[in-house]
């Protein structure tokens, strides 16, 4: 019997934050993950900026298999989630963010202003999606046919 | 915390993630009235606040003021700190400051505040956030004697 695994949805946003409004996008990542299997009890919601790392950090302690953060990736100055993702990125994994970004303009010309990164630290995999629900969805139609594989290959297990 | 005990219909908010309001280093006095009213949202049943305030007197000796010294690392060592208390209680919100500078009698040296849908997650969460500061922030106080002394020790 193999455990559970855990997944982070890490909400950057002062305004959620603060409680002045109510994020939308936390509700659609966790009912997501929790489909493909993932216990996310351990989700955060933090200020935009330096509480991103933080938050990043603390929950790379509890060693999740996939830390989806949501938030920040934009071009307001305080839109930090890239560059407090990038130093904790062992292997990066531009193709995803591509394949994300490709998806999101289907929608949207403002998805290539999404500065996000995706990439493995130990055996985490993180992914940084835009705040918007929609720009949200895009990328979890991407993700949905190869989360499975990214956590087996980072957990060793090749299946074939 | 009247309606504590009416209020059933916040399941969804309990079950959702925990919230870093605020954490960091303040070189100005701590309002305890905003970690109050930062922390609090509808969906709130209960409120615990704690204070850490400047005593006077420290191991029989009488304590006149303090001074606190933080490294430049501590306000995001906090930060991280209060993201695994967050963590480990899902559906809070939490709030924390630490002083530095120098600090009279009856002065707020560390206030933290945590909100939850009922009274138990919140007393939890809130001991649970004081206690992780308290131990792991590299903050240092000098305490002024009434007898004219003074000596370093840990914030704790």
């Amino acid at each position: 019997m193999t455990a559970r695994r855990t997944a982070s949805v890490l909400i950057a946003s002062t305004r959620a934050a603060t409680g002045a409004y109510e994020d939308q996008s936390a509700p659609v990542i966790s009912k997501w993950l929790t489909g493909h299997g993932f216990d996310t009890s351990q989700s955060l919601v933090v200020p935009d900026g330096e509480p991103v790392g933080a938050a990043l950090r603390a929950l790379l302690l509890l060693d999740p298999r996939v830390i989806i953060t949501s938030g920040g990736t934009g071009l307001s100055h305080d839109d930090l989630t890239p560059e407090m993702t990038r130093p904790l990125l062992e292997r990066k994994l531009p193709g995803v963010m591509q394949a994300i970004r490709s998806a999101g303009l289907a929608d949207t010309p403002y998805a290539a202003l999404s500065r996000g990164y995706a990439g493995t630290a130990g055996r985490t995999f993180i992914v940084n999606l835009p705040g918007s629900p929609r720009g949200v969805a895009d990328a979890l139609a991407v993700l949905d046919p190869i989360i499975g594989h990214i956590c087996d290959q980072l957990e060793g297990s090749h299946g074939h | 915390m009247g309606t504590e005990t009416g209020t059933e219909t916040g399941a969804a908010a309990e079950a959702g993630p925990g919230v870093v309001v605020f954490a960091g280093i303040s070189a100005d006095p701590i309002d305890t009235a905003a970690a109050w009213a930062a922390v609090e949202t509808a969906a709130t049943g209960a409120v615990v606040t704690f204070g850490g305030i400047v005593r006077d007197h420290d191991g029989g000796r009488g304590v006149t003021r303090l001074g606190y010294s933080a490294h430049p690392s501590a306000g995001r060592r906090m930060g991280e700190l209060a993201a695994e208390v967050a963590a480990r209680h899902p559906g809070t919100r939490l709030w924390a400051a630490h002083r530095i500078g120098e600090l009279a009698v009856g002065d707020h040296a560390l206030v933290a505040a945590a909100a939850s849908a009922h009274r138990g997650e919140a007393f939890e969460a809130c001991r649970d956030l004081v206690e992780a500061i308290k131990h792991g922030i590299p903050v240092w106080k000098e305490q002024h004697f009434s007898d004219g002394g003074s000596e370093w020790v840990g914030s704790a």
